[in-house]
């Protein structure tokens, strides 16, 4: 954890240079109804491009919330969010989507792959919203993916045709196809036995020696000491490690 | 993402769910088939009848005797007894848009030969002049002649299918048969006509000099007949207008009496018949567009399940970047795929329908290129309205909420 606090120190929280993810006192609040619940309360964290992020927290504790922002699924009701150095707090939805497909790559709990449908064909899903990308590179981008997550002699099953760990690491092969900045990870390893955990996480960690900044988010302190920095969360606000 | 691609997955994922596809699809596809063998059918009623209006021969008029009554009691039409032959003469004689005239005198017995009995459908006594006004020519023997209505002979002329009931395959020309019980020989078999508008036998029919008729079979000493069947030679509105102030003028009727005949034009019967054959056209193909309408708001229902079903599909395809109108697109295409294929699978069950009906049924069917692409259009237009609002639920999905979708 030493290490880990170090890389904090490394980028105080009120310097905005060159991080990749720079969040600014951002809050996020629902109306429901007459009733407000607002899931993060001035959350400000900087994320360097390159770096190996845990965010942890219970359940309700606004970890999903602040993952969703970072990875331009929601946007901050108040706060700033810069990506890249590009203030993108208040774009609209179409915009976010083709910043989710050009920057980042989603690895879901439940792993989230279309049934009925092939590894290969499943890989190359995010592709299919990029524009200018034809069917061969789409292939060839997808089987390449494939490849590096171990999966290459998979291509035609299909998700019912694999194991726990077999569909993450498709499902990990198809957040890499885009050659993504960052890879958010939500719980990736919940649904996953021990063995395919520590298969999962390996893979993680190689990743993120190729370049890729990873960000994990959990509950589980075991997966939380894999990365090189923790962020713990409660009540919507950022606390300090024991 | 291009057309294509998007065309390509909507087929994809139908066909990940082949058999709720190839049911959604039926409705359509019966709708379809329906409007283009319903309006196949109406059409081909509507020129069967032209046809069979066009065998009465061209630019035809039909005088018939108007309503008598007495003493406030009406006999009802044709019972007016002033309507007679000679009138008939006069208009030939004084109308100059008038061809030819034919008196009809109808009758109506049993005629026998040999072992053999028969009651045609229809007796007339005529004079030579029908052949002309008929457009109607014997094919074996000849006609009678003037100068057998002058004498009143006992001849006649029959028709294709009394020749083939009678004679079988004998000739029946210079047989006699027995009309009444009494001598007549015959002297002519006519063309083949075929079935009238009104679905009658035209063949079914025994032709004499209307004085053999009137006098022999009737024992009437009068000349009144029954119809002038009148050719025109151009016009026969001109020729209607003429003969009325003819006959007006013959039956000393006053200014503002009315007239004891009536006037009926080929044109106008052929009007009316139309007319109520397309009427049927319309009715058949509204009924058919309600099974269209039927078969659109399947393809709505099985739509906004799809949604539905698919929810986190769509979070997925959200959160790796698919934009409102890409998720818009992909099941509005979904949507077009299946009415789409559906009319074309339509198309050719209609056309086939419509083959098999005039082949099986002896319908006359006529397939109109004009209904074949309104169908079409119609399959795509059903695809678009219907397919749109499951659509437009899919795109305004919130891609958190979908991938948290159980």
């Amino acid at each position: 954890m030493g290490e880990a606090a170090g890389a904090a120190d490394a980028v105080p929280a009120d310097e905005m240079t060159a991080s990749l993810i720079d969040i600014e006192n951002v809050t996020k609040v629902y109306h429901l109804g007459e009733v407000d619940i607002v899931p993060l309360r001035g959350v400000s964290l900087h994320i360097d491009a390159g770096e190996s992020i845990a965010i942890m927290g219970a359940s309700g504790s606004g970890k999903t919330t602040l993952m969703n922002i970072i990875g331009c699924m929601d946007r901050p009701s108040e706060g700033t969010y810069r990506l890249d150095g590009q203030d993108i707090s208040r774009v609209n939805a179409d915009e976010r989507a083709g910043l989710r497909n050009a920057k980042f790559g989603f690895v879901f709990q439940s792993f989230n792959l279309l049934s009925r449908t092939s590894a290969l064909e499943n890989v190359e899903l995010p592709l299919l919203y990029r524009p200018g990308v034809s069917s061969k590179e789409r292939r060839r981008r997808a089987l390449a993916a494939l490849d590096r997550v171990g999966l290459s002699d998979r291509l035609n099953h299909h998700p019912s045709q694999l194991s726990g760990g077999q569909q993450q690491r498709v499902a990990i092969a198809r957040a890499l196809v885009t050659d993504p900045a960052v890879v958010l990870a939500d719980e990736p390893t919940g649904n996953l036995d021990s063995t395919s955990e520590r298969d999962i996480l390996a893979m993680f960690a190689e990743l993120n020696a190729a370049g890729i900044t990873v960000v994990l988010v959990t509950h589980n302190p075991e997966i939380g000491k894999h990365a090189n920095r923790v962020i713990r969360i409660r009540d919507g606000r950022i606390v300090e490690e024991p | 993402m291009t057309i294509l691609r998007t065309l390509t997955l909507a087929v994809r994922s139908l066909l990940r769910n082949k058999v709720r596809t190839a049911l959604t699809m039926l409705g359509i596809v019966i709708g379809i088939a329906s409007v283009i063998a319903m309006v196949a059918m109406g059409q081909g009623a509507s020129s069967m009848i032209q046809d069979q209006i066009a065998t009465m021969g061209r630019n035809i008029l039909m005088v018939w005797p108007g309503a008598a009554s007495s003493g406030g009691f009406s006999y009802g039409g044709g019972s007016s007894t002033t309507l007679t032959v000679e009138d008939g003469e006069a208009i030939v004689r004084e109308v100059g848009s008038v061809r030819a005239i034919a008196p009809v005198i109808r009758a109506r017995s049993q005629i026998m030969y040999g072992g053999q009995n028969w009651v045609p459908q229809s007796m007339m006594g005529t004079s030579p002049s029908f052949t002309d006004v008929r457009d109607w020519d014997v094919q074996d023997g000849s006609f009678f002649t003037d100068a057998d209505v002058s004498s009143s002979n006992k001849v006649c002329v029959i028709g294709q299918t009394i020749a083939e009931t009678l004679f079988k395959d004998e000739s029946p020309l210079q047989k006699t048969i027995r009309i009444k019980n009494m001598p007549f020989t015959v002297v002519g078999v006519l063309d083949r006509k075929g079935t009238s508008a009104m679905g009658q036998d035209q063949d079914d029919v025994v032709l004499a000099p209307w004085t053999t008729v009137k006098k022999t079979l009737q024992g009437s000493a009068f000349s009144n007949v029954d119809q002038l069947l009148v050719s025109a030679h151009e016009s026969v509105e001109l020729a209607s207008t003429d003969i009325t102030a003819l006959l007006r003028q013959r039956h000393r009727l006053a200014e503002r009496e009315d007239i004891d005949f009536r006037i009926l034009t080929m044109n106008e019967m052929a009007t009316a018949a139309t007319q109520s054959s397309q009427v049927m056209t319309i009715l058949l193909a509204v009924i058919a567009s309600i099974s269209l309408l039927v078969g659109g708001i399947g393809i709505m229902n099985i739509m906004l399940v799809s949604v539905v079903e698919r929810t986190r599909e769509i979070g997925l395809r959200m959160a790796v970047g698919a934009r409102g109108r890409d998720i818009l697109m992909q099941f509005l295409s979904e949507a077009i795929a299946i009415s789409v294929t559906a009319g074309v699978i339509g198309m050719a069950l209609g056309v086939g329908a419509a083959l098999a009906i005039s082949e099986i049924l002896k319908w006359p069917t006529q397939i109109s290129a004009g209904s074949i692409g309104v169908a079409f259009g119609f399959s795509c237009a059903v695809g678009v309205f219907f397919g749109f609002y499951p659509a437009l639920r899919a795109a305004r999905m919130d891609p958190i909420e979908a991938l948290r979708h159980e």
